[in-house]
């Protein structure tokens, strides 16, 4: 190659590199500039919230809304940690989603923006379990706009087949005994089918977490921060129904959330899925696959004692928040919020619009979450959702969660193996949060 | 009649490999024109069973194809430029002269390729944001052009050029320089043209450390823009997902097909009688 | 020749004789460092603040605090690190002389003249190399799941039972190995190819007049010329396989699977660094691997003849 062209080549690729990259800083007036924002999940919905907070708020007409996608939970946070690591916050966002269980770890790190006086206000238009998920130390750090309401979904197409009434389902101990029956079953179709899943990886997880949930167990002690699980009855409960799904031959073996799971909830071959609300989209869109419609229902969890509690959210709420960097548009990011998911008129329009059932109690009221569904055969699922939110009570989430229930469904896949008692993996799961992690609160 | 069966068995082991490499690949095609509700059906369909092209115009509405291809081609190319030069340079350096330190500094470099890249992250952009190029190209052009693994290849090719060469030159009277540009170069065409592809692969496929220094959409990889798609609802968008790979890779593919003729010419032959 | 041997020279050639060589000397730092500037900078770095953060219990956020050897003593005992190096060490073995051997035959092969086609074989051997992570999680989720995966089905088709490809945990090693293979082959190939064209070609055709098959001729010119780039290559492959992360993780996801059989260090560092906010621990780790593969990759350079 010429040396000139390679001379021009360089020049190009310099200028180009130069040109395309560094953004004007950022002002400090919350007026004007680029609010900032980040999700995992569908921007366009984020979007239309904020055109909705500029409309009912002029002053901030003039800011333009950007979103920073990440292509998970994980990367959000990764991203958060290095530019407060490096101090360097001219690519942080103003506002981003979070988990309720994350809100702990970085509360506690001064990465949030405290909202109590903001939020005390609404405090009894909000389910109390909700509260709880986005309190840390008895402050509140974020904003709820969807809670995870935990349901058992169902084919009533294979219930109706294997002649399984749904309403007589009251305790899990009526759920295993209706699974036993689903899965030993002599379908017309001659096809195997099976109550329930239980995953390969970290089997159970999100079972345990709204079992947990449900009977208002903690794994950690609130003031010690000790490890209560080897001496608490309700935990050996949660642990010794999972474990009985496999060792009583009603779930099916597969790893979840691959192509064939998906397969499998798609056709039959999976007669429940234990989980929350969202699911209802995965059905809608298609992601099951085709002829989905009439086939689903959905129904409170079953309680572990007749006339127990069966509401629990099974991963607390979905939740914005505000981050606490040097000229942080907070202001506007609470009008939005606060014009978005708690408020009587926009917040039950929205949520229509995009097929979301909100965590603001008044706004559950609405006909939009009340109706029928003719896709649910005629269910209400969201008057469900509204009973459940209200009466869920949840723990809070300790900041060594994740790394505790992963040590827990360890071992718990050795009970369901048999390879060991339910109350010897539940001492070893004890000892060996106590060994990896030691306290936590 | 041996020539014809060892053709025969080549031929035959060759199309066993190609077709079981390329599965994933032709897998990742044809999902790109499924609609969503045919991806994930039991009954593995081979070939769509409704094509469609709802997900590449999903992609075309979600992804500035055009804008985030650019970025990739600006960083790879730029990349791999500096890559190739530095170890190169310094290969030849290893490989052709002795001096102080040689040894320890060639074994310090084997010795950096042990260690784990993962907790690297953090300190990697502490240092970015200190000289402002967190969200820019830079950041992904300079760091890493450096490669150990390409200045140690570098060497291994290089070493296999006989000394004779570089000694005429030198008697002829060149400079160092021009008989590293003028010498050793042509004559390591198949080595650069190799590495430089694989750097430019490495480049244009790397996942991790663009999605945590590149913030803003417009400045994103082609590959970076396409996982983040984010679909009017919740769940992972994995037709577009798949559909948007597809189009991300096929930059790569074109280049490979263009480029691997180069890899197998330049041969040494008449250069060594001399 | 260093240094010390030039006073020879200083009285048979002269001045200008030691001054070409001092001039060469500075020639080959000039040449190394633009290499060394870029990297003391951009790799250096990040590497000395690990050597630091182990010392800490930094969880990613906040403050450091110092806290000497405890991460250390900690890994020692940790049975999942333990855990995660035996695992390690099996697919390391389990996986690499088939790698640089499939590599090595498809090299050979698609480097003589006689097969047509030869370009499409190597783009399509090369392809995998290629292919997303995103593309591959979700293809290979799909092909080796016990109950409906596309393996699975395959050999139920030809009468054999499935297989617990990720659900086993001795078969998820073997899965794991061969994505690794897919992955890798077109990596070597393309290196060993290269290689290949820089065999003088009249040592082969005085090998043919001498009567040489096309084995012979493998063994005895296409093997010893390729040597030295083999040996590098299976230096380079362990170094990478002891930081194996890509393919457990998409097979079976960041914890290892079923008691832990995909659990490799690279993961289990991941983890702790990312998922459970222990920098401090997971730099000690990373410290700790580095340890473990400079021993192996010291071992192998004195078992392996090494002329240089």
């Amino acid at each position: 190659m010429k040396k000139s062209t390679l001379i021009s080549v360089i020049a190009i690729l310099v200028f180009l590199a130069t040109a395309c990259g560094r953004k004007p800083s950022v002002s400090a007036d919350e007026t004007t500039g680029k609010f900032t924002f980040s999700t995992w999940g569908a921007a366009s919905f984020y979007e239309d919230c904020f055109g909705r907070m500029q409309q009912a708020n002029p002053d901030y007409s003039k800011l333009t809304f950007e979103n920073m996608q990440a292509d998970s939970e994980d990367t959000l946070y990764t991203r958060l940690k290095t530019d407060f690591a490096a101090k360097s916050y001219e690519s942080t966002p103003d506002m981003v989603e979070m988990s309720a269980y994350r809100i702990g770890e970085f509360a506690e790190a001064g990465l949030l923006v405290d909202v109590t006086e903001q939020m005390t206000p609404y405090k009894d238009k909000i389910s109390p379990a909700v509260w709880q998920g986005i309190s840390h130390k008895d402050h509140i750090y974020a904003i709820p706009w969807m809670t995870n309401s935990a349901m058992v979904w169902y084919r009533e197409d294979v219930f109706k087949m294997a002649g399984v009434d749904a309403s007589a389902i009251k305790t899990w101990d009526d759920f295993i005994a209706a699974g036993k029956v689903i899965t030993n079953f002599n379908y017309p179709d001659g096809k195997k089918r099976y109550m329930v899943s239980i995953g390969t990886e970290e089997p159970a997880f999100m079972n345990m977490q709204l079992m947990l949930g449900q009977l208002n167990t903690s794994i950690f002690d609130a003031n010690t921060g000790d490890v209560t699980i080897d001496k608490d009855p309700n935990f050996h409960k949660a642990f010794d129904v999972n474990t009985r799904f496999v060792q009583e031959s009603i779930a099916l073996e597969i790893q979840e959330w691959e192509a064939p799971w998906y397969a499998a909830l798609g056709d039959g071959t999976l007669a429940t899925f234990i989980s929350a609300n969202w699911f209802s989209q995965m059905i809608k869109d298609g992601t099951l696959g085709e002829n989905q419609e009439g086939v689903w229902r959905a129904m409170a969890l079953p309680a572990f004692e007749a006339g127990g509690n069966t509401a629990s959210l099974e991963s607390g709420s979905a939740n914005v928040v505000i981050i606490n960097k040097p000229g942080v548009k907070q202001n506007a990011a609470w009008a939005m919020a606060q014009t978005c998911f708690l408020n009587d008129k926009v917040t039950p329009d929205l949520y229509k619009k995009h097929i979301l059932v909100p965590a603001y109690l008044p706004a559950l009221g609405d006909p939009a979450f009340t109706e029928a569904d003719p896709f649910y055969g005629g269910e209400k699922i969201g008057v469900l959702d509204k009973s459940i939110q209200e009466k869920a009570l949840m723990p809070a989430f300790p900041p060594a969660y994740n790394e505790a229930m992963s040590l827990i469904t360890a071992q718990l896949a050795l009970a369901m193996n048999g390879e060991k008692t339910v109350d010897q993996a539940i001492v070893d799961a004890a000892n060996d949060i106590r060994n990896n992690i030691g306290t936590s609160k | 009649m041996k020539r014809f069966a060892l053709r025969s068995i080549s031929h035959i082991l060759l199309l066993l490999v190609s077709f079981i490499f390329l599965f994933p690949f032709y897998w990742m095609i044809i999902s790109g024109f499924k609609p969503t509700s045919e991806l994930f059906s039991k009954t593995i369909s081979f070939w769509p069973a409704h094509p469609t092209l709802v997900q590449y115009i999903f992609v075309f509405e979600k992804v500035r194809i055009l804008r985030t291809l650019l970025n990739s081609i600006v960083i790879s190319v730029g990349h791999t430029a500096l890559a190739v030069f530095l170890c190169s340079l310094g290969g030849y350096g290893f490989a052709k002269y002795q001096f102080k330190g040689k040894k320890f500094l060639f074994n310090f470099l084997v010795a950096t390729m042990m260690i784990p890249q993962v907790v690297g992250i953090i300190p990697s952009f502490i240092i970015m944001s200190k000289i402002g190029w967190v969200d820019t190209f830079w950041a992904l052009i300079i760091p890493g052009a450096a490669d150990a693994f390409g200045i140690i290849l570098m060497r291994q090719y290089i070493n296999s050029i006989p000394d004779e060469l570089v000694d005429a030159a030198r008697i002829d009277g060149a400079s160092e320089f021009a008989i590293y540009t003028k010498v050793i170069i042509p004559l390591m065409r198949p080595a650069l043209i190799t590495y430089g592809l694989m750097t430019f692969i490495y480049s244009w496929n790397n996942y991790l450390w663009p999605l945590i220094i590149l913030r803003s959409p417009q400045n994103y990889t082609i590959l970076l823009a396409v996982n983040t798609i984010s679909s009017a609802k919740f769940n992972t968008p994995w037709g577009a997902i798949m559909a948007g790979s597809t189009l991300a890779i096929l930059p790569l593919v074109i280049v490979f097909l263009l480029l691997q003729k180069y890899i197998v010419s330049g041969l040494m032959v008449g250069s060594v009688k001399g | 020749m260093n240094s010390s041997s030039t006073g020879s020279q200083w009285g048979v050639f002269g001045l200008p004789t030691l001054l070409k060589k001092i001039n060469r000397q500075r020639s080959a730092y000039l040449f190394i460092s633009p290499f060394f500037v870029d990297f003391l900078v951009f790799g250096l770095f990040p590497i000395l603040f690990s050597v630091y953060l182990s010392l800490t219990d930094w969880s990613g956020l906040g403050s450091m605090k110092f806290v000497g050897l405890k991460n250390f003593v900690r890994l020692l005992n940790d049975e999942r690190f333990l855990l995660s190096i035996r695992n390690m060490f099996i697919l390391w073995l389990g996986h690499i002389f088939f790698l640089l051997i499939l590599a090595f035959l498809v090299a050979v092969i698609l480097d003589a003249p006689m097969i047509k086609g030869r370009s499409i074989y190597r783009t399509m051997v090369y392809l995998p190399n290629v292919t997303p992570i995103a593309v591959m999680g979700l293809v290979f989720g799909f092909i080796f799941e016990f109950n409906f995966g596309v393996l699975n089905s395959l050999l139920a088709n030809i009468g054999f039972s499935a297989f617990p490809w990720l659900t086993d945990q001795n078969w998820i090693k073997v899965s794991i190995i061969l994505v690794n293979l897919w992955g890798a082959t077109g990596w070597y190939m393309i290196i060993l190819l290269a290689g290949l064209q820089n065999i003088d070609a009249t040592l082969y055709e005085a090998a043919e007049i001498d009567g040489a098959g096309s084995f012979q001729k493998l063994i005895f010119i296409t093997l010893p010329s390729l040597k030295g780039l083999l040996f590098f290559c299976f230096l380079t492959e362990t170094i990478g396989s002891f930081q194996l992360f890509t393919e457990p993780f998409i097979l079976v996801g960041g914890s290892g699977g079923s008691q832990g059989g995909g659990l490799v260090p690279a993961m289990y560092m991941y983890q702790q660094a990312f998922e459970y906010s222990k920098m401090g621990y997971a730099s000690a780790l990373s410290l700790a691997l580095f340890a473990i593969i400079l021993v192996a990759s010291l071992i192998q350079w004195r078992l392996m003849d090494r002329e240089d």
